[in-house]
């Protein structure tokens, strides 16, 4: 066994440090984290906004809480929805929905900047111009009129091609944006001198005038030949191509085992599953988000659903409790639980250790696949509402879950799940006290 | 002299730094030592004096080393003391690794 181990891990590492310091995906990586505050703000303004100031919603309406019906007085029906109770919570939903706006409606939109803005780091660019530049260069794709109701043609963008569908538009118009302007305000021939009595400001402005000039028209050329050919603009042609077939695929159940197979393989080998994997999660389990807490659609499988299956360790946790007779693993466990509280699972997996240890490779795969499939039957028949709130990954187990689905479902599943994941790792925690592990010099 | 652990969301690390500190306090050893994330790292480079880094990074040792560019001595912490959070272990590996990197 020992043997087959290192020889998995001599393929695991190298591929797993392939991945992780490719610098495109790197740079990928760290532009969704730099978007990660705006998505959390926004889902606290989500949640004001759908879960507690709807009038209709769980604290305000009469199938919920029922808060609604005492703060308007003991109004009920169209009495209550005429009240200026109800128009009040309803201009202040509209307050809400600015701020999530920002970091659902134009997602895609802040993606370009943050993007651009890491791979001129890596291409050696000056950072802030290439962002512009890139933003520049999506607006230019983007249809800036809106058919009105009557028909008309109205100036103004779309919010569609800004949010969660333009996820993958934004990284390929950022990817190239940025490219072209780098490469071409690298080229010493681009820059205009500016004699040296000019002040240094506007001698940079003017230093990257023909970059922009050229970037931002080539970018233009191509938009005037998609309507040359007749073609839609490049966002829906993106999207209709690639991205949407790319999560269909992706919300199949046989795929999500196989993302989650992959992420806890890695980490029993102690290396970080989700750093390795985080560009599939980027590319399908993100936008899949984003389309919940817009509600313009409803994935089971999204970045919420996964993190909150992260609990799984705890099953261990409480298995060990229960079972163990081993008084080093009744130790890590105890030092572990309270950073597992917070679904933080490298103490235990370092020091029982989890990784490498034989005894709890299967359950340690085995819970996360139980828990996906699980809560892919619960979702899919309307038992648990979907995932649609991004909470912090760290946020404890049954809380996590509630607040995530604006449901107590939601954290009852994750106590499902627990029940479920105790269960699993139960009959491995007997098993290894009769295995004397090899390690245990204290 | 600053001590940096690194790891992917600067997380967990952060549970070991706070056994590190009371460690050296115990030992009256003035130092300060921080986790952060594997991203920031270019920016920290500078006024480190020993970088050490996750287990389950490790994967990316290389490509951090490429970044420290012999500014400073790094290695992995042993996986053992990691997960047992053997803060007393882990400082007195770092103390070990300036004071031999000093000696060259």
């Amino acid at each position: 066994m020992g043997s087959v181990i290192s020889s998995f891990e001599k393929i695991m590492m190298p591929v797993a440090a392939k991945i992780s310091s490719n610098k495109y995906l790197l740079a990928m990586r760290d532009a969704f984290s730099m978007l990660l505050p705006f998505i959390i703000v926004g889902s606290f303004f989500g949640i004001m906004e759908w879960v507690i100031l709807d009038p209709w919603g769980t604290v305000m309406g009469p199938t919920g809480l029922n808060l609604g019906h005492a703060l308007s007085g003991g109004l009920t029906g169209d009495s209550y929805k005429a009240s200026a109770f109800v128009t009040a919570m309803q201009s202040l939903q509209g307050l809400c929905n600015n701020v999530v706006t920002v970091g659902f409606g134009m997602f895609s939109f802040l993606l370009v900047a943050a993007f651009s803005y890491r791979l001129a780091g890596i291409w050696g660019g000056d950072k802030f111009s290439t962002a512009l530049t890139a933003l520049g260069a999506f607006i230019i794709v983007t249809p800036q009129q809106i058919i009105g109701k009557a028909g008309d043609k109205i100036g103004g963008f779309s919010l569609d091609y800004f949010g969660n569908r333009a996820v993958l538009s934004a990284l390929i118009v950022a990817t190239v944006a940025s490219w072209i302007f780098v490469k071409l305000s690298k080229n010493k021939k681009m820059c205009i001198k500016m004699p040296d009595t000019v002040p240094p400001a506007v001698a940079k402005s003017f230093e990257v005038l023909v970059p922009v000039f050229i970037t931002l028209s080539v970018f233009t050329i191509f938009t005037a030949t998609l309507t040359w050919l007749g073609l839609k603009p490049l966002n829906d042609l993106i999207y209709q191509i690639i991205q949407a077939p790319l999560m269909g695929f992706s919300q199949g159940i046989g795929f999500s085992l196989l993302y989650q197979f992959v992420v806890w393989f890695f980490w029993w080998f102690g290396i970080h599953g989700h750093n390795v994997t985080a560009a599939v999660q980027n590319m399908v389990y993100m936008p899949a988000q984003l389309a919940n807490q817009d509600g313009t659609a409803a994935y089971i499988f999204s970045n919420g659903f996964f993190e909150a299956g992260l609990m799984h360790i705890m099953g261990l946790v409480i298995a060990i409790f229960l079972f163990s007779k081993k008084e080093s693993w009744r130790a890590v466990a105890k030092l572990g639980v309270p950073a597992m509280l917070f679904n933080i699972q490298e103490p235990l997996a370092f020091g029982l250790p989890i990784v490498l240890n034989p005894i709890l490779l299967i359950p340690y795969i085995l819970a996360p696949l139980a828990n996906t499939v699980i809560g892919w039957l619960v979702i899919s028949g309307g038992l648990v509402p979907i995932f649609r709130f991004v909470v912090p990954w760290t946020m404890p187990l049954f809380f996590g879950g509630m607040i995530g689905t604006g449901s107590l479902a939601g954290g009852l599943l994750q106590i499902v799940w627990l029940v479920v994941d105790v269960i699993i790792y139960a009959p491995f925690v007997i098993a290894s006290n009769k295995i004397k592990d090899g390690y245990e010099e204290e | 002299m600053n001590i940096y652990l690194v790891c992917n969301a600067g997380m967990s690390t952060s549970i070991l730094v706070k056994k590190m500190q009371d460690a050296a306090k115990i030992q009256q050893i003035d130092v300060n030592i921080e986790a952060f994330s594997v991203e920031i790292l270019d920016e920290k480079i500078d006024s480190a004096n020993v970088i050490l880094l996750g287990p389950q990074i490790r994967h990316m040792f290389n490509d951090v080393k490429k970044v420290i560019a012999d500014k400073c001595p790094v290695e992995v912490i042993d996986m053992r003391d990691y997960g047992m959070i053997r803060g007393d272990k882990v400082l007195e590996k770092a103390l070990n690794m300036v004071k031999n990197n000093k000696g060259e």
